[in-house]
């Protein structure tokens, strides 16, 4: 009994092969894949496409439109910049002494003499006063060290001379 | 008229004719180029993009073809590295296991609008899947392509003999898959 159902065991699987490579050799070849309509006919259209865009828009890649926007803003974050500190130039540097001093000479009916001191160099000031050339740090220096004078500082003869100067004749200022 | 793959290398060579042989080459063998990457890839988009990929690439590459190989086995070579990549691609992209990339493989023939075969059929496909991609390649390639092995074991580069011994194995993998369901 058991060796008829090993037999009809063979004889199944036997089937079973002959059943599945006939379906094999059935198939072979044939597609059951498909694809759009008319989907090769305008296959190579699209391969041409490709590569005649390939060819021209190297220059349209990301990573290119990257790092050549990167490098515009670079240049024109260091043109801002070297602008900037060129203006900075010209206002500190631009005018020469004698310019300054001519400019100050044509207009010095509507400048007032402290605007004129104002923006005088402290050693400017004392050079302008018969002091000779002054080194500007030590000028400085000595500045914050001076206390202004008062009237109590000049002496009689000073106050004298002075009003001799500005035409008062001897005695006239008993009157004042 | 049928252009042999000499006439097709003659016209590419000369700069006059170079699109039209380029042309000539892509009708001869676009169609074989879809079909052996849309078996391993199983979804049209993909399979389209990648057998265009294939002739963009052919095209790139044409000065480098020395006639060493035929046209339609480096061709071939070509398509079915392409299309390797894409599953290796893939398979890192979505962090897929060999099984899983099976699954996917499978879901997205069932989902397939343009895939209509029967139950049958279906099951030879799922059969197919379950085997390793190098295998897969080689039987699609001798089962529906019709290739001999000897033109087989140039596109891929391989001896004969070890070609016969995957076919053997992925045959038999395939019967005792459809045996057993």
């Amino acid at each position: 009994m058991k060796g008829s159902n090993k037999k009809d065991d063979q004889v199944v699987d036997q089937t079973d092969d002959y059943v599945v490579s006939d379906f094999l050799k059935q198939s072979s070849g044939q597609s059951e894949f498909k694809t759009p309509d008319g989907y090769f006919d305008g296959f190579q259209k699209n391969v041409q496409d490709k590569i005649h865009h390939d060819k021209k828009v190297w220059w349209q890649l990301p990573q290119i439109r990257v790092a050549f926007s990167g490098m515009a803003c670079i240049i024109v974050i260091v043109a801002i910049v070297n602008n900037m500190a060129s203006t900075n130039e010209v206002v500190q540097y631009d005018f020469s002494k004698d310019e300054l001093i001519a400019y100050f000479s044509d207009n010095i009916d509507e400048i007032s003499e402290n605007d004129i001191i104002d923006v005088m160099l402290d050693a400017d000031l004392l050079e302008a006063q018969g002091f000779g050339e002054v080194d500007s740090t030590k000028v400085k220096s000595k500045i914050n060290e001076e206390v202004p004078t008062s009237l109590y500082d000049i002496s009689d003869e000073e106050i004298y001379e002075y009003m001799l100067d500005e035409g008062y004749e001897d005695g006239d200022w008993d009157n004042l | 008229m049928n252009w042999t793959d000499e006439d097709i290398i003659d016209k590419i060579k000369d700069n006059k004719t170079v699109d039209y042989g380029f042309n000539l080459l892509m009708e001869k063998y676009q169609e074989k180029v879809y079909w052996v990457i849309r078996r391993m890839v199983i979804d049209h988009e993909s399979s389209d993009d990648i057998a265009q990929e294939t002739f963009v690439k052919v095209w790139k590459n044409l000065d480098k073809f020395k006639g060493e190989s035929k046209l339609y086995t480096w061709i071939y070579r070509i398509a079915t590295n392409e299309a390797l990549t894409h599953l290796r691609k893939k398979k890192r992209r979505f962090f897929l296991s060999i099984g899983d990339i099976e699954n996917e493989l499978m879901s997205t023939l069932e989902a397939d609008i343009y895939y209509s075969g029967d139950v049958i059929q279906l099951k030879l496909q799922k059969a197919i899947l379950t085997l390793p991609e190098k295998q897969r390649l080689v039987f699609n390639m001798k089962y529906f392509e019709e290739l001999k092995f000897r033109e087989i074991a140039e596109v891929l580069e391989v001896t004969v003999g070890s070609l016969k011994a995957q076919y053997h194995h992925a045959v038999k993998k395939i019967e005792k898959y459809l045996k057993e369901d």
